[in-house]
């Protein structure tokens, strides 16, 4: 059982995982999709189903780079990903309309702009254009997820502290005066901040070589 | 030669793949995202009428409520966004509960879209709501909040504007209040002004006509 556990934990599946997850966490390691970071996490709901559709489009799009790699000519590689990256985009914003409405009025312009996400392209180019299909599918699970389980934490403190409530329902009682601040555009850059120092500081991430960008 | 050509082919092969499946998409969200689009303009009519519909009605419900008591009118209005007919509700015991007309404008994001409703004898408002909008959320997008609808609901309209052409002003909520005064959106003053604009506008619109149509029917001899 031992051998079998470390097979599966050192396998080249379990550590691009990790990676996503964690070693190379999109957010607080590579900086990346920041822009949707500080626009959909003033309230956990909203967060939630972008989450859902981020994780969506870059599993998809991930496996759909990596199926078609081989034949993509090298020059014109970049617009297909975006294709297919747009595509999926769409697909997931007309679900939502369709079934999930009100969230879906509530995000507004912010679905689409998954397109521009630079995470996905980041993914798709970096990753799956050079990998295989299974490996690039985990890729796309684990980076979803990392960015999804910051975003979560930096929405459950800004929604707590800026409306006193939590997936709309409210938490704090009537002493409790929100801080306005952390629903509006600086109070994301706040948590964002101290969201990194805490994961960088407690979180054992290796420190970076000196002169990385 | 040969590369160039199969570039130019694959191009056009992965669109087409990709856009015929998104098409495939929207064909088979067309009609529940239509449905979805048409329910929430009647429960937003209904709600500011003040029709009732039992909490939790399904779809089918929902739309036989609606049709059974809001109706058009021949009456017109201005809005925001062109000439829109006037709805207006029965009771069940088929009095006249108030006028409904359509507010729209451009907000800080995109354009607003709601309805407002006016008491029979034209002296309250009966109701607000928006069923469309784009405003940041947690900010603008507060105005779809009950807090701030609420406000509206028996809200006494004046006869005239005041020195400022306005009906109504939103002020700085916790600020001195004067009559006609409603609260805005701490953090969101271009949804607030855009709302203030939209709802004077064409409130003032529909009063005018409405005062022009009684004054009419009165000089027909009533």
């Amino acid at each position: 059982m031992p051998s079998l556990w470390k097979k599966v934990v050192l396998s080249r599946s379990a550590q691009v995982f990790r990676a996503g997850i964690w070693d190379e966490n999109p957010i607080f390691k590579q900086i990346l999709g920041i822009c949707s970071t500080l626009a959909v996490t003033n309230l956990l709901v909203n967060t939630t189903v972008m989450c859902v559709g981020l994780i969506f489009v870059v599993v998809c799009s991930n496996v759909m780079v990596s199926i078609l790699r081989h034949w993509t000519p090298r020059r014109i590689r970049m617009i297909v990903e975006v294709l297919i990256i747009a595509s999926f985009v769409i697909m997931f914003k007309m679900a939502i309309d369709a079934y999930l409405p009100d969230i879906s009025k509530a995000l507004g312009a912010y679905v689409g702009l998954i397109i521009t996400n630079c995470i996905i392209m980041g993914r798709a180019e970096g990753f799956a254009s050079s990998n295989g299909v299974w490996h690039s599918f985990v890729d796309g699970v684990a980076t979803g997820l990392g960015y999804s389980f910051i975003l979560l934490i930096i929405a459950f403190f800004r929604e707590l502290m800026g409306m006193g409530t939590l997936f709309g329902l409210q938490v704090m009682g009537t002493w409790w005066r929100p801080w306005i601040i952390m629903v509006m555009p600086p109070g994301a850059f706040f948590a964002l901040a101290m969201v990194i120092w805490v994961v960088r500081r407690y979180g054992q991430v290796e420190p970076e070589d000196e002169g990385a960008a | 030669m040969k590369d160039k050509l199969f570039t130019v082919a694959y191009m056009a092969a992965v669109s087409a793949a990709f856009t015929l499946s998104v098409a495939l998409v929207d064909s088979a969200t067309q009609k529940r995202r239509d449905l979805n689009a048409e329910l929430a303009k009647k429960r937003v009519i209904m709600e500011v009428l003040g029709v009732e519909v039992p909490k939790g009605a399904k779809l089918e419900k929902t739309l036989n409520i609606y049709e059974e008591r809001v109706y058009k009118t021949d009456i017109r209005v201005n809005t925001g966004a062109g000439e829109v007919p006037v709805l207006a509700a029965r009771s069940a015991n088929d009095e006249l509960m108030g006028y409904c007309f359509q507010v729209a404008g451009k907000g800080f994001w995109d354009m607003l879209w709601g309805y407002m409703a006016v008491s029979p004898d034209l002296k309250r408002i009966r109701g607000l709501a928006f069923y469309e909008q784009s405003e940041t959320p947690g900010l603008g997008a507060e105005i779809t909040k009950p807090w701030f609808e609420q406000q509206f609901e028996g809200k006494e309209i004046p006869s005239e504007p005041g020195q400022d052409g306005k009906l109504f002003r939103l002020v700085q909520p916790g600020g001195q209040k004067k009559e006609h005064d409603v609260d805005g959106v701490t953090g969101a003053t271009n949804t607030t002004d855009a709302v203030e604009r939209i709802l004077n506008n064409t409130l003032m619109d529909f009063m005018q006509t409405m005062r022009k149509r009684n004054s009419a029917n009165g000089a027909g001899g009533e």
